[in-house]
């Protein structure tokens, strides 16, 4: 009598896991990273009542090794074969770099992509079984409020760390500021020495665009914003929103915008639609913010239409 | 009535009265039912239909009002995005930031702007799209109807709309390629206005209007010729309206909770291309087994017609089930009252059947008893009117009461002419009957039988009293009387007689006698009461016998005493030889005259008998009576007190008795009863003695416990010598319970002893006694734990006795009753001899008085008087004792008469009772060996 209990009940558990869909959702990054994090957290938000998510990670900040992420996205893929989930979302580049493209491409597992910068033809989209929301950097929209606050832009400086996700994003900038008859000179740095001297080159530029700091040695925020308070006279901004201590001005994407479309997709896919007749899009969010204190320091004014729709920071 | 009676009745009611229609019942029942749950449904109905409608007007006027506003916010889109161009060239963002606000705002419209593309620019401006993350971007075209290129302007879709992720297939469209988009915007375009198309089919086969409006590259553009306006288009703003979610939104907003309906959109997608969708909107469960309400209506939106039609079901809680219960269960209930009650009066009508049939019976019954009764019975209403009578009651009222119909007629109608007055006193009875709800009885009311004979008739009127306690009539029963009437008269008159002279006797002359002294006292009058007493007349009995004494009586009071007084006087015997004498209205000396006149005549009247002579004289007590006269008592003890000293003075003479006579005063003092007999009493001067009686008729024997007294000198004294002055005095209740003391210590050891022949022993009680208060108590506790002692002892009354205070006499003779003592009335025939007061006596025995029985053997009027009255014990249950049984003849008749019991010297000489002696024996045998005991105690 108990094991045809126990068997039951086992029935039905599976019978109500069958029910439910399965998402399959493999982030690039590791759990404690920040943006990857916010994508995670609004999806789950929003799909963790609607299909049974199972969460994989690549660690592709910490692991650089690339044969590494090879072997971690084979058994991701592995994994997919094996548990056969309804749907894979290929949250930021590294996971459709080691595990869409090579294992699921075309094939019968729809796939939704998030976060992959400027162009995912390199991950080898479009793919008739996959649809997304390709990552691109306010680049044309900075440069707007830019040139509404300081005029006439011809030179503009790009300070980043070294590595290749930047250098790829430099060629987009690159091309966006080509369009806009704007000199592009790139500074990338390996040290918070490197980075403080850069600064201090670029001062000739109309505006300096600084870049991420990850990856940067021996970096010391404190030092670092009392190194551009003093050195720095050019209007600074950003496209990353942890850049605003030590930039006037920054516009950037929302992580949740990537989150929440994922889970839309998933949902229009769950209804019947099939992602190839769903185009790829890019991210149409951006959030401004501003630093009042290093403003205060000179005499720019971002336009008040501009200030209206940003958000103050207030840390230092 | 007998049990098989009545259900041999209930039986044939059952099936007479069995025939309500039920199944008719049962289909009212049902079609009360639905016809309240119709209602109910109707009304409920009724009001969830005016609520549909409302909710349809309120929508489609809802409708018209959001397509105005998005009318207006397409215009505020298009002033924004005028006013932008104006202001600077590179207006994208905020122009997509406020659609995209737009877009946010609502869902059931997508704000979009179309740029127009040349052909020249296409390739430049996919090339951007995809540099900006719309991967392999492209302007594609209707297919079908307009394949790219050939009109070399596009105005690509690019919009994309949350929630509305399908409708990115159409990113990149050419919408200026389908032919109905292409002549709304070319119309807007030419006549600048907001110009509305219906839109394309979608995936969602959702229902669109989509309205357009240009932005044209110059301000001038009403100056352009028509043909080129289109050139100088930079942009359309376009809003796509989803009929299907506007209408979802507006009803989403409308705050409906509990309808439950289809909402049907028909619209176009070109000219008579019409197409209907339908969006069901279960909000709540809904009634489908209703009808369903219907509304339609066309509105116009723009030049477009849309008809929105709603065909709602009536929500189940509309339908209010606990209303629905309540009226279903009200419904039941009066449904089961109503039930109940046809039951009920059913149940009723069936009791009533078989009650009127059981009533019917018992009326049958009744009046054959009532035609059988002999006597009389009449029903009347309260005002007299004759509601009945039975043929007995006919029979008495004689011939008026013989035509018929009597019914409905007054009483008074029963009776002739010449008897109104007797009527008319039934007619008051009748009234105080009714009055006072009580019994009234009528006795001896005249009427006249059948036969024309005068009657005499009791009348019992009795109050009918119906169970509310309305008095509704009187019922009367007449009882013919004739007979008792005429023998208690016969009694009556015998009772104030004296049997043997004709005068009147002891009781009829104190009567007498108490009626002169109260006319003396009313009318300041003076008589005179003589005493006579014989002298010498013991010497006539004694030598000549009874019978010659009373020849003597006789003779005298036939002759002499009639001769010697006046006329109106009254004479009456008072005892053995003497006699009292009335004299109206005289003085003394009058009377003195009188009596002397008496002495006279007797001293020389000669009395015959056989061979002998006798002569005898007379002795005379005078009292005179006036208004100072006290009593009857005190006037016959002072006549006899003269009297007395008349004999003591020589005799034949008168002795009166006034105030002044000192000698009459001592004599009275020294003779006075009052003084001897209770001293009679303490001393034990009184002696019982006993005289058994002969049982005739079966019955256990009898034997009456009699008294003596010894005088002063040890002289035994017979009753008549002092039991009248003990009455007299108040003495023989003291007497008589010294006799009912030593009697029952006799009885009780002759019970104890061996030998005892159960007699039951009378002990005679007097009036005095039976009605003393306190004699109760005393006989209470003598014989209340002495059952069996009682049984054996019959107390005998008299009639007179009960007389004084018969309701204390009554109550008596009922305690000892209770007691379990018989009861004997004695002397019966001396008295009044009432038979109605002996129906109300308890008595077991009726003692014939012996004036009656002396000669029954010689005297056939005696003997039928005893006949009688021992035929009308017997009808009332009665055993009879004949006193007087002097002889074997006596008692030979009387045994043929069927008396129980004879009792006189024929059987028995009363002898002293012989239990005393017995008890002395007793007494001084425990005595001896008392003395013996404390003899031999001493010598210890």
């Amino acid at each position: 009598m108990k094991l045809w209990l126990s068997v039951l009940t086992l029935s039905g558990c599976l019978i109500t896991s069958a029910q439910a869909a399965n998402c399959f959702y493999i982030n690039s990054y590791h759990q404690g990273y920040e943006w990857s994090d916010r994508i995670q957290a609004q999806f789950s938000k929003e799909m963790k009542t609607v299909c049974n998510i199972s969460y994989h990670y690549l660690n592709a900040k910490k692991e650089t090794n690339p044969n590494k992420l090879k072997n971690k996205g084979m058994e991701i893929a592995n994994l997919i074969a094996l548990s056969q989930p309804d749907i894979v979302i290929a949250a930021d580049d590294a996971a459709s770099e080691y595990v869409v493209n090579p294992y699921l491409r075309n094939g019968q597992t729809p796939v939704i992509y998030v976060g992959i910068n400027w162009d995912p033809r390199p991950f080898g989209y479009p793919m008739s079984n996959a649809t997304g929301m390709t990552e691109v950097w306010p680049i044309q929209q900075a440069l707007d409020t830019v040139k509404k606050t300081i005029g006439v832009v011809t030179k503009m400086a790009l300070i980043t760390a070294d590595n290749p996700l930047e250098n790829r994003d430099e060629q987009a900038i690159r091309k966006i500021m080509d369009k806009n008859d704007v000199q592009l000179n790139s500074y990338f740095v390996r040290t918070f020495e490197e980075w403080k001297q850069s600064i201090k080159a670029a001062q000739y530029n109309d505006v300096i665009k600084l870049g991420t700091i990850q990856g940067i040695k021996d970096w010391d925020k404190e030092a670092a914003i009392a190194w551009i308070k003093e050195h720095n006279q050019r209007f600074t901004f950003a496209n990353q929103d942890f850049m605003l201590p030590f930039v006037m001005y920054s516009i950037s994407k929302s992580p949740e915008e990537f989150g929440h479309w994922a889970a839309e997709l998933t949902r229009t896919i769950f209804k019947g639609d099939q992602p190839w007749q769903i185009p790829i899009i890019p991210n149409r969010i951006f959030i401004s913010r501003y630093n009042p204190l290093l403003l205060s320091k000179t005499d720019f004014k971002i336009p008040d239409a501009v200030i209206r729709q940003s958000i103050v920071y207030k840390d230092n | 009535m007998p049990l098989s009676d009545n259900l041999s009745c209930t039986k044939t009611i059952s099936m007479k009265t069995h025939h309500f229609p039920w199944s008719l019942f049962i289909i009212g029942s049902a079609v009360m039912l639905s016809l309240s749950m119709w209602l109910l449904l109707y009304v409920m109905q009724q009001t969830a239909k005016a609520e549909i409608e409302h909710t349809f007007t309120s929508l489609t006027e809802r409708v018209r009002g959001e397509f105005a506003t998005i009318i207006a916010l397409e215009s505020g889109l298009v002033a924004n995005t005028l006013t932008l161009n104006n202001i600077e060239n590179h207006a994208d963002r905020e122009l997509n930031l406020y659609i995209q606000l737009l877009n946010n705002e609502r869902d059931d419209v997508n704000f979009f702007i179309l740029p127009k593309i040349t052909s020249d620019m296409l390739e430049q401006y996919e090339q951007e799209k995809q540099d900006n993350g719309y991967l392999d971007f492209r302007v594609f075209g209707n297919a079908d109807t307009d394949p790219l290129n050939s009109t070399h302007i596009y105005f690509p879709s690019e919009t994309i709309k949350q929630n509305k992720l399908s409708g990115l297939k159409h990113f990149g469209r050419d919408v200026y390629s389908y032919p109905n988009f292409k002549d709304a915007m070319d119309e807007a375009s030419v006549k600048n206005k907001t110009v509305a198309a219906w839109s394309h089919v979608t995936a969602e086969n959702t229902h669109g209007i989509t309205i357009f409006h240009p932005i044209y590259d110059t301000q001038f553009f009403n100056t352009l010729p028509e043909n080129t306006k289109m050139d100088h288009v930079q942009a359309m703003v376009a809003s796509e309206i989803f009929l299907d979610d506007l209408i979802k939104n507006i009803i989403n907003r409308l705050d409906i909770e509990d309808m439950s309906f289809y909402i049907s959109v028909q619209s176009y997608r070109a000219i008579k291309q019409a197409r209907t969708t339908t969006i069901p909107f279960f909000i709540t469960e809904a009634a489908d087994w209703l009808p369903e309400v219907y509304h339609s209506q066309t509105i116009a939106l723009l030049d477009k017609p849309v008809t929105i039609s709603m065909k709602a079901l009536i929500p189940l809680n509309k339908l209010s089930w606990i209303r629905a219960f309540v009226v279903f269960f009200v419904t039941l209930v009066l449904i089961a009252l109503s039930y109940l009650f046809i039951k009920h009066y059913l149940k009723n009508k069936h009791e009533k059947d078989i009650a009127d049939a059981m009533l019917e019976k018992e009326h049958n019954r009744a009046d054959a008893t009532l035609t059988a009764l002999g006597e009389g019975v009449i029903t009347t209403d309260t005002l007299g009117t004759v509601m009945y009578l039975n043929p007995k009651a006919r029979d008495i009222l004689g011939e008026n009461a013989s035509n018929l119909p009597l019914e409905g007629k007054l009483l008074t109608a029963l009776y002739p002419a010449s008897l109104q007055t007797e009527a008319q006193k039934i007619m008051d009875s009748m009234l105080i009957c009714i009055e006072k709800n009580q019994i009234v009885q009528l006795h001896n009311i005249k009427a006249i039988n059948h036969h024309g004979t005068p009657i005499l008739i009791d009348c019992t009127l009795s109050p009918m009293v119906e169970e509310a306690g309305n008095i509704s009539g009187v019922a009367l029963v007449l009882e013919d009387v004739t007979y008792l009437e005429e023998m208690r008269l016969q009694i009556e008159n015998m009772a104030k007689r004296d049997h043997l002279t004709g005068l009147f006797n002891r009781y009829e002359f104190e009567n007498q006698l108490k009626d002169t002294i109260i006319n003396a006292h009313k009318h300041k009058l003076t008589h005179a009461f003589c005493y006579l007493d014989l002298d010498q007349f013991k010497i006539v009995n004694d030598t000549a016998g009874h019978l010659a004494g009373d020849q003597l009586l006789r003779q005298l009071s036939g002759t002499v005493f009639l001769r010697s007084t006046p006329a109106g006087a009254i004479l009456g015997r008072l005892g053995g030889d003497e006699f009292g004498l009335l004299l109206f209205n005289t003085d003394i000396k009058k009377a003195t005259k009188v009596c002397e006149q008496i002495i006279h005549d007797i001293q020389h009247f000669v009395f015959l008998w056989q061979d002998k002579r006798f002569q005898v004289g007379v002795s005379i007590g005078l009292v005179m009576i006036d208004d100072l006269s006290l009593s009857v008592e005190q006037s016959l003890i002072s006549a006899d007190t003269a009297c007395y000293l008349a004999k003591e003075k020589g005799r034949n003479r008168v002795e009166s008795a006034h105030i002044d006579n000192e000698e009459v005063r001592q004599r009275q003092e020294e003779l006075s009863w009052a003084e001897r007999l209770p001293r009679a009493i303490e001393e034990n001067r009184l002696v019982l003695f006993i005289q058994y009686m002969l049982p005739l008729n079966g019955v256990r024997t009898h034997a009456e416990i009699l008294v003596r007294m010894k005088d002063e000198q040890g002289k035994l004294l017979a009753p008549n010598q002092f039991i009248p002055a003990a009455e007299r005095y108040g003495i023989m209740t003291k007497i008589d319970r010294w006799i009912i003391q030593r009697s029952l210590e006799n009885i009780e050891q002759i019970i104890s002893r061996k030998g005892d022949e159960g007699f039951i022993y009378s002990i005679n009680l007097s009036g005095q006694t039976l009605t003393d208060e306190t004699f109760l108590r005393f006989i209470h506790d003598a014989l209340s734990k002495r059952k069996a002692l009682a049984e054996r002892i019959c107390f005998e009354i008299t009639e007179t006795a009960t007389m004084g205070n018969l309701v204390q006499a009554l109550r008596c003779m009922k305690l000892l009753k209770d007691l379990g003592a018989s009861l004997a009335l004695d002397d019966f025939g001396s008295g009044l001899s009432s038979f109605a007061y002996l129906r109300q006596m308890p008595v077991d025995y009726l003692k014939i008085d012996g004036a009656f029985v002396h000669n029954i053997h010689k005297d056939g009027i005696n003997r039928a008087i005893v006949a009688n009255m021992h035929q009308l014990a017997g009808v009332f249950g009665l055993k009879t004792i004949a006193e007087y049984a002097e002889n074997e003849s006596i008692i030979s008749e009387l045994k043929k008469i069927g008396v129980d019991l004879a009792q006189g010297y024929g059987f028995h000489v009363p002898e002293e009772w012989i239990v005393e002696i017995l008890r002395a024996e007793q007494s001084r045998a425990e005595q001896s060996r008392a003395e013996q005991s404390r003899a031999e105690q001493l010598y210890h």
